[in-house]
Protein backbone atom coordinates (compact mmCIF):
# COMPACT_ATOMS: atom_id res chain seq x y z
CA UNK A 1 0.00 0.00 0.00
CA UNK A 2 2.87 2.63 0.73
CA UNK A 3 3.56 4.30 -2.87
CA UNK A 4 7.09 6.04 -1.22
CA UNK A 5 10.29 4.09 0.16
CA UNK A 6 10.72 4.72 3.99
CA UNK A 7 14.19 6.79 4.48
CA UNK A 8 14.86 6.46 7.76
CA UNK A 9 15.05 9.43 10.81
CA UNK A 10 15.31 13.19 9.06
CA UNK A 11 15.02 16.42 10.32
CA UNK A 12 13.50 19.68 9.55
CA UNK A 13 15.35 21.81 7.26
CA UNK A 14 16.01 25.03 8.84
CA UNK A 15 17.68 28.04 7.75
CA UNK A 16 20.21 28.38 11.34
CA UNK A 17 21.49 24.97 10.26
CA UNK A 18 22.48 25.25 6.58
CA UNK A 19 25.73 25.86 6.81
CA UNK A 20 26.55 23.22 9.48
CA UNK A 21 24.84 20.76 7.13
CA UNK A 22 26.72 21.68 4.19
CA UNK A 23 29.66 21.73 6.17
CA UNK A 24 29.96 18.83 8.21
CA UNK A 25 27.30 16.42 5.99
CA UNK A 26 25.53 14.67 9.52
CA UNK A 27 24.34 11.20 9.60
CA UNK A 28 20.66 12.46 8.95
CA UNK A 29 19.06 10.11 6.52
CA UNK A 30 16.36 12.99 4.81
CA UNK A 31 14.96 16.31 5.44
CA UNK A 32 11.71 17.49 6.00
CA UNK A 33 11.44 21.10 3.91
CA UNK A 34 8.82 23.84 4.60
CA UNK A 35 7.24 24.01 1.07
CA UNK A 36 6.20 27.75 1.67
CA UNK A 37 10.13 28.49 2.24
CA UNK A 38 10.67 28.02 -1.21
CA UNK A 39 7.73 28.97 -2.85
CA UNK A 40 9.26 32.35 -4.33
CA UNK A 41 10.77 33.06 -7.43
CA UNK A 42 14.16 32.54 -7.00
CA UNK A 43 17.29 33.87 -5.04
CA UNK A 44 19.23 32.11 -1.74
CA UNK A 45 15.70 29.82 -0.79
CA UNK A 46 15.95 27.84 -3.90
CA UNK A 47 19.96 28.10 -3.94
CA UNK A 48 20.41 26.12 -1.06
CA UNK A 49 17.56 23.70 -1.12
CA UNK A 50 18.98 22.75 -4.91
CA UNK A 51 22.23 21.53 -3.45
CA UNK A 52 20.81 19.95 -0.21
CA UNK A 53 18.52 18.08 -2.72
CA UNK A 54 22.08 16.99 -4.39
CA UNK A 55 22.92 15.25 -0.89
CA UNK A 56 19.65 14.59 0.77
CA UNK A 57 16.08 13.15 -0.01
CA UNK A 58 13.96 15.58 0.80
CA UNK A 59 10.14 15.76 1.75
CA UNK A 60 7.97 18.97 0.61
CA UNK A 61 6.38 19.77 4.14
CA UNK A 62 3.29 22.14 3.54
CA UNK A 63 0.96 24.78 5.42
CA UNK A 64 -1.22 26.33 3.03
CA UNK A 65 -2.91 23.81 1.30
CA UNK A 66 -5.93 24.85 3.49
CA UNK A 67 -7.67 21.08 2.69
CA UNK A 68 -10.54 21.50 5.05
CA UNK A 69 -11.41 25.20 3.89
CA UNK A 70 -15.01 25.77 2.52
CA UNK A 71 -13.74 28.28 -0.19
CA UNK A 72 -12.49 27.02 -3.36
CA UNK A 73 -8.88 25.57 -3.30
CA UNK A 74 -6.14 27.80 -4.26
CA UNK A 75 -5.42 27.50 -7.73
CA UNK A 76 -2.08 29.53 -7.78
CA UNK A 77 -0.88 27.75 -4.79
CA UNK A 78 -1.10 24.36 -6.07
CA UNK A 79 0.33 25.65 -9.65
CA UNK A 80 3.34 26.77 -7.39
CA UNK A 81 3.21 23.36 -5.38
CA UNK A 82 3.54 21.62 -8.74
CA UNK A 83 6.45 23.48 -9.79
CA UNK A 84 8.40 23.41 -6.61
CA UNK A 85 7.60 19.63 -6.55
CA UNK A 86 8.78 18.98 -10.34
CA UNK A 87 12.24 21.07 -9.38
CA UNK A 88 12.93 19.02 -6.45
CA UNK A 89 11.71 15.65 -6.78
CA UNK A 90 10.58 15.54 -3.18
CA UNK A 91 10.50 11.84 -1.37
CA UNK A 92 6.91 13.07 -1.06
CA UNK A 93 4.72 16.23 -0.17
CA UNK A 94 1.92 16.42 2.90
CA UNK A 95 -0.17 19.51 4.54
CA UNK A 96 -2.27 19.30 7.08
CA UNK A 97 -5.73 17.93 8.20
CA UNK A 98 -6.95 21.47 9.35
CA UNK A 99 -8.43 24.78 7.43
CA UNK A 100 -6.30 27.86 7.25
CA UNK A 101 -8.98 30.34 6.17
CA UNK A 102 -12.38 31.26 3.98
CA UNK A 103 -13.77 33.97 1.93
CA UNK A 104 -10.15 35.17 0.52
CA UNK A 105 -8.05 35.50 4.16
CA UNK A 106 -5.22 33.78 5.72
CA UNK A 107 -5.07 33.11 9.65
CA UNK A 108 -1.91 31.42 9.01
CA UNK A 109 -3.09 29.19 11.31
CA UNK A 110 -3.33 25.34 11.40
CA UNK A 111 -7.03 25.22 12.29
CA UNK A 112 -9.43 22.19 13.25
CA UNK A 113 -12.63 21.21 11.87
CA UNK A 114 -15.77 20.22 13.00
CA UNK A 115 -15.67 16.22 12.55
CA UNK A 116 -18.79 15.69 10.69
CA UNK A 117 -20.16 14.04 7.20
CA UNK A 118 -19.86 16.81 5.56
CA UNK A 119 -16.91 18.04 6.01
CA UNK A 120 -15.33 14.43 5.54
CA UNK A 121 -17.31 14.54 2.16
CA UNK A 122 -15.71 18.05 1.46
CA UNK A 123 -12.25 16.81 2.35
CA UNK A 124 -12.46 13.59 0.58
CA UNK A 125 -13.42 15.34 -2.88
CA UNK A 126 -10.41 18.19 -2.58
CA UNK A 127 -7.89 15.72 -1.64
CA UNK A 128 -8.76 13.84 -4.60
CA UNK A 129 -8.56 17.27 -6.71
CA UNK A 130 -5.41 18.17 -5.00
CA UNK A 131 -3.76 14.28 -6.21
CA UNK A 132 -5.17 14.21 -8.95
CA UNK A 133 -3.69 17.89 -9.96
CA UNK A 134 0.01 17.19 -8.37
CA UNK A 135 -0.20 13.47 -10.30
CA UNK A 136 0.64 11.38 -6.52
CA UNK A 137 -0.37 10.94 -3.43
CA UNK A 138 -0.45 13.17 -0.70
CA UNK A 139 -0.03 12.89 2.87
CA UNK A 140 -2.16 14.60 5.75
CA UNK A 141 -1.08 15.11 9.59
CA UNK A 142 -3.25 15.41 12.12
CA UNK A 143 -2.99 18.77 13.84
CA UNK A 144 -2.70 19.81 17.30
CA UNK A 145 -6.22 21.56 18.60
CA UNK A 146 -7.78 23.33 21.36
CA UNK A 147 -11.19 23.43 20.92
CA UNK A 148 -13.75 20.57 19.40
CA UNK A 149 -17.19 21.92 17.75
CA UNK A 150 -20.83 20.46 19.04
CA UNK A 151 -21.63 20.05 15.65
CA UNK A 152 -18.91 16.96 15.50
CA UNK A 153 -20.26 13.58 15.25
CA UNK A 154 -16.83 11.36 14.82
CA UNK A 155 -13.46 11.37 16.50
CA UNK A 156 -10.45 12.78 14.85
CA UNK A 157 -8.91 9.49 14.76
CA UNK A 158 -12.10 8.30 12.80
CA UNK A 159 -12.41 11.43 10.45
CA UNK A 160 -8.60 10.93 9.95
CA UNK A 161 -8.78 7.19 9.14
CA UNK A 162 -12.26 7.68 6.69
CA UNK A 163 -10.50 10.16 4.78
CA UNK A 164 -7.69 8.47 4.03
CA UNK A 165 -9.56 5.38 2.99
CA UNK A 166 -11.97 7.37 0.77
CA UNK A 167 -9.47 9.73 -0.88
CA UNK A 168 -6.77 7.23 -0.91
CA UNK A 169 -4.50 9.54 0.36
CA UNK A 170 -1.45 8.78 3.18
CA UNK A 171 -0.99 9.91 6.88
CA UNK A 172 1.40 11.72 8.15
CA UNK A 173 1.06 10.81 12.13
CA UNK A 174 2.01 13.62 14.85
CA UNK A 175 3.07 11.78 17.44
CA UNK A 176 3.37 15.05 19.24
CA UNK A 177 0.03 16.39 18.08
CA UNK A 178 -1.87 13.04 18.89
CA UNK A 179 -0.06 13.85 22.64
CA UNK A 180 -1.11 17.20 22.87
CA UNK A 181 -4.98 16.92 21.60
CA UNK A 182 -5.79 13.65 23.69
CA UNK A 183 -4.53 16.06 26.89
CA UNK A 184 -6.22 19.24 25.63
CA UNK A 185 -9.70 17.18 24.95
CA UNK A 186 -9.07 14.18 27.44
CA UNK A 187 -8.98 11.40 25.00
CA UNK A 188 -6.72 8.21 25.07
CA UNK A 189 -3.57 8.87 22.61
CA UNK A 190 -3.37 5.24 22.06
CA UNK A 191 -7.14 4.68 21.45
CA UNK A 192 -6.49 7.58 18.45
CA UNK A 193 -3.06 5.05 17.31
CA UNK A 194 -5.23 1.63 17.42
CA UNK A 195 -8.21 3.18 15.04
CA UNK A 196 -5.37 4.72 12.36
CA UNK A 197 -4.62 1.88 9.68
CA UNK A 198 -1.51 1.09 9.48
CA UNK A 199 -0.90 0.88 6.08
CA UNK A 200 -1.61 4.47 5.44
CA UNK A 201 1.29 6.15 7.99
CA UNK A 202 3.89 6.99 5.94
CA UNK A 203 5.44 9.29 8.06
CA UNK A 204 6.03 10.05 11.70
CA UNK A 205 6.21 13.79 13.65
CA UNK A 206 8.13 14.15 16.64
CA UNK A 207 8.17 17.54 18.59
CA UNK A 208 7.80 18.91 21.77
CA UNK A 209 5.21 21.51 23.31
CA UNK A 210 4.46 23.80 26.10
CA UNK A 211 2.58 22.58 29.36
CA UNK A 212 0.36 25.31 30.27
CA UNK A 213 -1.27 23.15 33.56
CA UNK A 214 -4.43 22.70 32.18
CA UNK A 215 -3.82 22.39 28.67
CA UNK A 216 -0.33 21.93 26.02
CA UNK A 217 0.50 24.09 23.26
CA UNK A 218 2.24 22.50 20.43
CA UNK A 219 5.12 25.49 19.85
CA UNK A 220 7.52 22.98 18.70
CA UNK A 221 10.35 24.83 20.47
CA UNK A 222 11.33 22.42 23.30
CA UNK A 223 12.93 19.08 22.86
CA UNK A 224 10.63 16.02 22.15
CA UNK A 225 8.97 15.38 26.26
CA UNK A 226 9.01 12.15 28.02
CA UNK A 227 5.18 11.24 27.25
CA UNK A 228 5.75 11.83 22.99
CA UNK A 229 8.77 9.11 23.56
CA UNK A 230 6.38 7.17 25.70
CA UNK A 231 3.84 7.36 22.56
CA UNK A 232 6.06 6.94 19.71
CA UNK A 233 7.21 3.57 21.56
CA UNK A 234 3.17 2.51 20.87
CA UNK A 235 3.50 4.21 17.56
CA UNK A 236 6.64 2.24 16.24
CA UNK A 237 5.26 -1.39 18.17
CA UNK A 238 1.89 -0.43 15.94
CA UNK A 239 3.61 1.17 12.45
CA UNK A 240 6.82 -0.48 12.31
CA UNK A 241 10.09 1.07 11.37
CA UNK A 242 7.77 4.11 9.69
CA UNK A 243 10.32 7.55 8.52
CA UNK A 244 10.41 9.75 11.50
CA UNK A 245 11.64 13.40 11.67
CA UNK A 246 11.90 16.02 14.01
CA UNK A 247 10.40 18.84 13.75
CA UNK A 248 11.59 22.33 15.36
CA UNK A 249 10.48 25.29 14.35
CA UNK A 250 11.55 28.21 17.04
CA UNK A 251 14.21 28.21 19.86
CA UNK A 252 16.20 26.45 16.83
CA UNK A 253 19.45 24.26 18.97
CA UNK A 254 22.77 24.03 17.30
CA UNK A 255 22.28 20.85 14.88
CA UNK A 256 23.90 18.65 16.87
CA UNK A 257 21.54 18.87 19.75
CA UNK A 258 19.15 17.75 17.00
CA UNK A 259 21.05 15.30 15.71
CA UNK A 260 21.63 13.57 19.30
CA UNK A 261 17.84 13.98 20.03
CA UNK A 262 17.58 11.98 16.33
CA UNK A 263 19.67 9.62 17.94
CA UNK A 264 17.43 9.10 20.81
CA UNK A 265 14.81 8.57 18.27
CA UNK A 266 16.84 6.12 16.29
CA UNK A 267 17.55 3.68 19.01
CA UNK A 268 14.24 3.84 20.67
CA UNK A 269 13.00 2.33 17.24
CA UNK A 270 16.00 -0.51 17.53
CA UNK A 271 15.08 -1.19 20.87
CA UNK A 272 11.68 -0.92 20.55
CA UNK A 273 11.02 -3.28 17.49
CA UNK A 274 14.32 -5.57 18.93
CA UNK A 275 11.53 -6.38 21.85
CA UNK A 276 8.34 -8.79 21.62
CA UNK A 277 5.34 -7.56 21.22
CA UNK A 278 3.36 -7.05 24.74
CA UNK A 279 0.63 -9.81 24.62
CA UNK A 280 -2.86 -8.53 23.27
CA UNK A 281 -1.68 -4.92 22.60
CA UNK A 282 0.70 -2.93 20.70
CA UNK A 283 1.63 -0.76 23.86
CA UNK A 284 0.25 0.94 26.58
CA UNK A 285 3.23 0.44 29.54
CA UNK A 286 5.73 3.05 27.68
CA UNK A 287 7.82 0.62 30.06
CA UNK A 288 11.04 1.38 27.08
CA UNK A 289 10.99 4.57 27.06
CA UNK A 290 12.28 7.61 29.23
CA UNK A 291 10.15 8.12 32.64
CA UNK A 292 6.65 9.02 32.24
CA UNK A 293 5.61 12.47 32.49
CA UNK A 294 2.80 13.08 34.89
CA UNK A 295 -0.10 13.22 32.39
CA UNK A 296 0.95 10.49 30.42
CA UNK A 297 -1.56 8.15 29.44
CA UNK A 298 -3.43 9.49 32.37
CA UNK A 299 -6.65 7.46 32.28
CA UNK A 300 -9.10 9.29 29.48
CA UNK A 301 -11.05 12.48 30.88
CA UNK A 302 -13.33 11.91 28.17
CA UNK A 303 -15.00 9.38 26.63
CA UNK A 304 -13.73 8.33 22.98
CA UNK A 305 -16.48 9.64 20.80
CA UNK A 306 -16.92 13.45 21.05
CA UNK A 307 -14.41 13.89 24.18
CA UNK A 308 -14.29 16.58 26.77
CA UNK A 309 -18.22 16.87 27.47
CA UNK A 310 -20.10 19.66 28.89
CA UNK A 311 -21.58 22.15 26.22
CA UNK A 312 -20.30 25.63 25.93
CA UNK B 1 -23.88 28.15 2.80
CA UNK B 2 -22.78 24.93 3.89
CA UNK B 3 -22.57 24.47 8.24
CA UNK B 4 -18.90 23.77 7.18
CA UNK B 5 -18.86 27.67 5.72
CA UNK B 6 -20.73 29.16 8.27
CA UNK B 7 -18.37 27.48 11.40
CA UNK B 8 -15.34 28.22 9.41
CA UNK B 9 -16.62 31.94 8.72
CA UNK B 10 -17.86 32.85 12.30
CA UNK B 11 -14.18 31.03 13.73
CA UNK B 12 -12.12 33.06 11.51
CA UNK B 13 -14.14 35.99 12.61
CA UNK B 14 -13.52 35.61 16.25
CA UNK B 15 -9.94 35.52 15.59
CA UNK B 16 -10.22 38.42 12.96
CA UNK B 17 -12.99 40.73 14.73
CA UNK B 18 -13.35 39.12 18.33
CA UNK B 19 -16.70 38.51 17.07
CA UNK B 20 -18.38 35.76 19.44
CA UNK B 21 -21.07 33.84 17.16
CA UNK B 22 -18.60 30.92 17.06
CA UNK B 23 -18.39 30.76 21.17
CA UNK B 24 -21.85 28.71 21.26
CA UNK B 25 -20.49 25.93 18.27
CA UNK B 26 -17.12 25.27 20.67
CA UNK B 27 -17.04 22.81 23.77
CA UNK B 28 -15.18 23.75 26.44
CA UNK B 29 -14.57 22.03 29.92
CA UNK B 30 -14.52 23.68 33.63
CA UNK B 31 -10.81 23.52 33.60
CA UNK B 32 -10.63 24.87 30.42
CA UNK B 33 -13.39 27.17 28.98
CA UNK B 34 -14.31 27.72 26.02
CA UNK B 35 -12.85 31.49 25.91
CA UNK B 36 -9.76 30.39 27.22
CA UNK B 37 -9.58 27.20 24.29
CA UNK B 38 -10.20 29.88 21.77
CA UNK B 39 -8.09 33.06 23.15
CA UNK B 40 -5.37 29.87 22.57
CA UNK B 41 -6.44 30.36 18.47
CA UNK B 42 -6.76 34.14 18.99
CA UNK B 43 -3.25 34.83 20.84
CA UNK B 44 -1.65 32.61 18.06
CA UNK B 45 -3.23 34.76 15.37
CA UNK B 46 -1.88 37.60 16.35
CA UNK B 47 1.56 36.84 17.72
CA UNK B 48 2.06 35.10 14.02
CA UNK B 49 1.19 38.22 12.25
CA UNK B 50 3.34 40.24 14.60
CA UNK B 51 6.19 37.67 14.03
CA UNK B 52 6.08 38.06 10.06
CA UNK B 53 5.67 41.44 10.30
CA UNK B 54 8.98 41.95 12.76
CA UNK B 55 10.70 39.47 10.52
CA UNK B 56 9.83 41.33 7.39
CA UNK B 57 10.83 44.33 8.78
CA UNK B 58 14.01 43.72 11.53
CA UNK B 59 15.62 47.03 11.10
CA UNK B 60 11.74 49.35 11.38
CA UNK B 61 11.36 46.88 14.67
CA UNK B 62 14.44 47.56 16.48
CA UNK B 63 14.26 51.50 15.02
CA UNK B 64 11.06 51.67 17.18
CA UNK B 65 11.80 49.17 19.95
CA UNK B 66 9.87 46.04 21.13
CA UNK B 67 6.70 47.92 22.22
CA UNK B 68 6.46 50.36 19.86
CA UNK B 69 6.49 48.43 17.08
CA UNK B 70 4.12 45.48 18.93
CA UNK B 71 2.09 48.60 18.52
CA UNK B 72 2.61 49.19 15.05
CA UNK B 73 2.33 45.30 14.15
CA UNK B 74 -1.37 45.32 15.86
CA UNK B 75 -2.52 48.24 14.52
CA UNK B 76 -1.81 47.03 10.93
CA UNK B 77 -2.87 43.69 11.64
CA UNK B 78 -5.84 45.04 12.63
CA UNK B 79 -6.26 47.35 9.31
CA UNK B 80 -5.06 44.26 7.28
CA UNK B 81 -6.10 41.04 6.83
CA UNK B 82 -3.97 38.62 4.98
CA UNK B 83 -4.76 37.77 1.10
CA UNK B 84 -1.48 36.05 0.70
CA UNK B 85 -1.27 31.83 0.87
CA UNK B 86 2.54 32.57 2.17
CA UNK B 87 3.23 34.59 5.36
CA UNK B 88 6.35 35.76 3.59
CA UNK B 89 4.40 38.68 1.57
CA UNK B 90 2.12 40.09 4.71
CA UNK B 91 3.26 43.41 5.54
CA UNK B 92 3.36 44.57 2.03
CA UNK B 93 1.08 47.74 2.53
CA UNK B 94 3.39 48.48 5.77
CA UNK B 95 4.67 52.05 4.11
CA UNK B 96 1.41 52.81 2.81
CA UNK B 97 -0.29 52.64 6.15
CA UNK B 98 3.31 54.69 7.87
CA UNK B 99 2.11 57.25 6.00
CA UNK B 100 -1.41 57.45 5.71
CA UNK B 101 -1.55 57.60 9.37
CA UNK B 102 -1.01 60.76 11.06
CA UNK B 103 0.71 59.49 13.88
CA UNK B 104 3.35 57.68 11.78
CA UNK B 105 3.46 59.98 8.93
CA UNK B 106 4.61 62.83 11.83
CA UNK B 107 7.61 60.54 11.85
CA UNK B 108 8.29 60.08 8.01
CA UNK B 109 11.70 58.27 7.85
CA UNK B 110 9.31 55.13 9.52
CA UNK B 111 7.80 55.12 5.89
CA UNK B 112 10.76 55.06 4.00
CA UNK B 113 12.67 52.46 6.63
CA UNK B 114 9.71 50.38 5.38
CA UNK B 115 9.84 50.97 1.96
CA UNK B 116 13.43 50.30 2.11
CA UNK B 117 13.05 46.64 3.62
CA UNK B 118 10.25 45.87 1.60
CA UNK B 119 12.13 46.40 -1.48
CA UNK B 120 15.52 44.92 0.38
CA UNK B 121 13.55 41.26 0.73
CA UNK B 122 12.00 41.51 -2.80
CA UNK B 123 15.68 41.91 -4.25
CA UNK B 124 16.66 38.90 -2.26
CA UNK B 125 14.22 36.11 -3.61
CA UNK B 126 13.48 38.03 -6.59
CA UNK B 127 13.41 35.31 -9.48
CA UNK B 128 17.16 34.25 -10.92
CA UNK B 129 18.18 35.83 -14.81
CA UNK B 130 21.59 35.36 -16.01
CA UNK B 131 23.14 38.22 -16.66
CA UNK B 132 24.31 39.67 -20.10
CA UNK B 133 28.00 39.02 -21.10
CA UNK B 134 29.71 42.52 -21.60
CA UNK B 135 30.65 40.68 -25.41
CA UNK B 136 27.18 39.79 -25.97
CA UNK B 137 26.85 43.77 -27.22
CA UNK B 138 30.15 44.05 -29.17
CA UNK B 139 27.96 41.59 -31.98
CA UNK B 140 25.41 44.13 -32.33
CA UNK B 141 25.20 45.92 -35.67
CA UNK B 142 25.55 49.76 -34.94
CA UNK B 143 22.45 50.37 -37.37
CA UNK B 144 20.45 48.37 -34.37
CA UNK B 145 21.93 50.46 -31.54
CA UNK B 146 19.38 53.40 -31.73
CA UNK B 147 16.62 51.23 -31.31
CA UNK B 148 18.06 48.82 -29.30
CA UNK B 149 16.20 48.06 -25.42
CA UNK B 150 16.67 45.96 -22.76
CA UNK B 151 15.46 43.45 -20.34
CA UNK B 152 16.57 44.18 -16.42
CA UNK B 153 17.50 41.04 -13.78
CA UNK B 154 13.83 40.97 -11.94
CA UNK B 155 15.35 42.04 -9.02
CA UNK B 156 16.01 45.23 -9.96
CA UNK B 157 14.63 47.77 -7.58
CA UNK B 158 14.47 52.15 -7.65
CA UNK B 159 13.44 53.92 -4.79
CA UNK B 160 13.42 57.76 -3.92
CA UNK B 161 14.50 58.86 -0.32
CA UNK B 162 14.68 61.99 1.71
CA UNK B 163 15.99 59.97 5.03
CA UNK B 164 19.08 58.71 5.32
CA UNK B 165 17.59 55.38 5.84
CA UNK B 166 20.40 52.95 3.50
CA UNK B 167 23.18 54.16 6.60
CA UNK B 168 20.36 53.72 9.28
CA UNK B 169 19.70 50.11 7.84
CA UNK B 170 23.16 49.28 7.81
CA UNK B 171 24.22 50.28 10.96
CA UNK B 172 21.03 48.74 12.79
CA UNK B 173 21.35 45.90 11.02
CA UNK B 174 24.60 45.29 12.43
CA UNK B 175 23.74 46.34 15.63
CA UNK B 176 25.98 49.08 15.32
CA UNK B 177 25.24 52.41 16.96
CA UNK B 178 22.30 54.98 15.12
CA UNK B 179 23.31 57.44 12.99
CA UNK B 180 21.68 60.50 13.42
CA UNK B 181 18.41 60.38 11.18
CA UNK B 182 19.49 63.01 8.40
CA UNK B 183 16.73 65.04 6.43
CA UNK B 184 17.92 65.29 2.95
CA UNK B 185 17.91 68.70 1.02
CA UNK B 186 16.52 67.17 -1.63
CA UNK B 187 15.67 63.40 -2.33
CA UNK B 188 18.27 61.00 -3.21
CA UNK B 189 17.85 58.10 -6.13
CA UNK B 190 18.94 54.39 -5.16
CA UNK B 191 19.27 51.62 -6.86
CA UNK B 192 18.95 47.77 -5.41
CA UNK B 193 19.62 44.71 -7.17
CA UNK B 194 21.25 41.03 -6.74
CA UNK B 195 23.88 40.03 -8.53
CA UNK B 196 24.31 35.85 -7.82
CA UNK B 197 23.51 35.71 -4.37
CA UNK B 198 24.17 38.53 -3.36
CA UNK B 199 22.07 41.95 -2.95
CA UNK B 200 23.82 45.47 -3.62
CA UNK B 201 22.50 49.15 -3.56
CA UNK B 202 24.31 52.41 -4.66
CA UNK B 203 23.36 55.45 -5.24
CA UNK B 204 22.49 57.35 -8.50
CA UNK B 205 23.51 60.44 -10.03
CA UNK B 206 20.10 62.45 -10.99
CA UNK B 207 21.53 61.81 -14.72
CA UNK B 208 21.70 58.04 -14.22
CA UNK B 209 18.13 57.87 -11.97
CA UNK B 210 16.44 59.45 -15.25
CA UNK B 211 18.04 57.42 -18.13
CA UNK B 212 18.14 54.02 -15.48
CA UNK B 213 14.19 54.98 -15.50
CA UNK B 214 13.81 55.75 -18.48
CA UNK B 215 15.42 52.92 -20.10
CA UNK B 216 13.86 50.68 -17.64
CA UNK B 217 10.41 51.67 -18.66
CA UNK B 218 11.30 51.07 -22.53
CA UNK B 219 13.16 53.62 -24.01
CA UNK B 220 15.80 52.55 -26.39
CA UNK B 221 19.23 53.48 -26.30
CA UNK B 222 18.78 56.31 -29.37
CA UNK B 223 16.04 58.40 -27.14
CA UNK B 224 18.21 57.37 -23.67
CA UNK B 225 21.10 59.22 -26.04
CA UNK B 226 18.82 62.14 -26.59
CA UNK B 227 17.53 62.51 -22.65
CA UNK B 228 21.88 62.73 -21.94
CA UNK B 229 22.49 64.77 -24.53
CA UNK B 230 19.42 67.40 -23.31
CA UNK B 231 20.77 67.31 -19.63
CA UNK B 232 24.45 67.08 -20.55
CA UNK B 233 25.50 69.09 -23.63
CA UNK B 234 26.41 66.90 -27.33
CA UNK B 235 29.54 66.60 -26.10
CA UNK B 236 29.50 64.53 -23.05
CA UNK B 237 26.35 62.55 -23.71
CA UNK B 238 28.05 59.67 -26.01
CA UNK B 239 30.66 59.21 -24.08
CA UNK B 240 28.56 59.38 -20.35
CA UNK B 241 25.60 56.90 -22.41
CA UNK B 242 28.67 54.41 -23.21
CA UNK B 243 29.95 55.00 -19.30
CA UNK B 244 26.36 54.06 -17.71
CA UNK B 245 25.44 50.88 -19.97
CA UNK B 246 29.19 49.55 -18.89
CA UNK B 247 28.02 50.06 -15.56
CA UNK B 248 24.74 48.14 -16.26
CA UNK B 249 26.45 45.45 -17.94
CA UNK B 250 28.99 44.99 -15.18
CA UNK B 251 26.52 45.21 -12.38
CA UNK B 252 24.69 42.41 -13.88
CA UNK B 253 21.80 44.52 -14.06
CA UNK B 254 20.80 44.13 -17.78
CA UNK B 255 20.02 40.29 -18.79
CA UNK B 256 18.99 41.20 -22.28
CA UNK B 257 17.91 43.24 -25.14
CA UNK B 258 16.22 43.75 -27.57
Amino acid sequence: MLTFPALGFGLGLRVPHYEAILATRPAVDWFEVLTENYLVPGGRPLHYLSRFRERYPLAMHGVSLSIGSSTPLSRDYLRDLRSLAQRIEPAWISDHLCWTGVAGRNTHDLLPLPYTEEALAQVVERVRTVQDFLGRRILLENVSSYVQFSDSRLTEWEFLAEIAARADCLILLDVNNVYVSAVNHGFDPLEYLHAIPVERVQQIHLAGHEDHGEYLVDTHDHPVPDPVWTLYAAALRRFGRVSTMIERDDHIPPLEELCAELAQARALCERTLAEPAPAGTDGSAGHDAPATAPHAFAAPRGSGRRAAGGGS
Amino acid sequence: MTTLARVQREFQDHLLRGDSAVLRRVIGTPAVPVAMRLGIYARAYRSRLVEALESNYPVLAKLLGEPDFEVLAVEYITAHDSPFYSIRYYGDQLAKFLSAREDYAAAPVLAELAQWEWSMTSVFDAADEAPLAPEALSGIAPARWAQLRFRWHPSVQRLTLWWNVPQLWQALGADGERPEMVLAAAPLDWLLWREGLTSYYRSLSKTEASALDAARSGWPFGELCTLLCEELGDSEAPAQAAALLRGWITAGLIVGTG
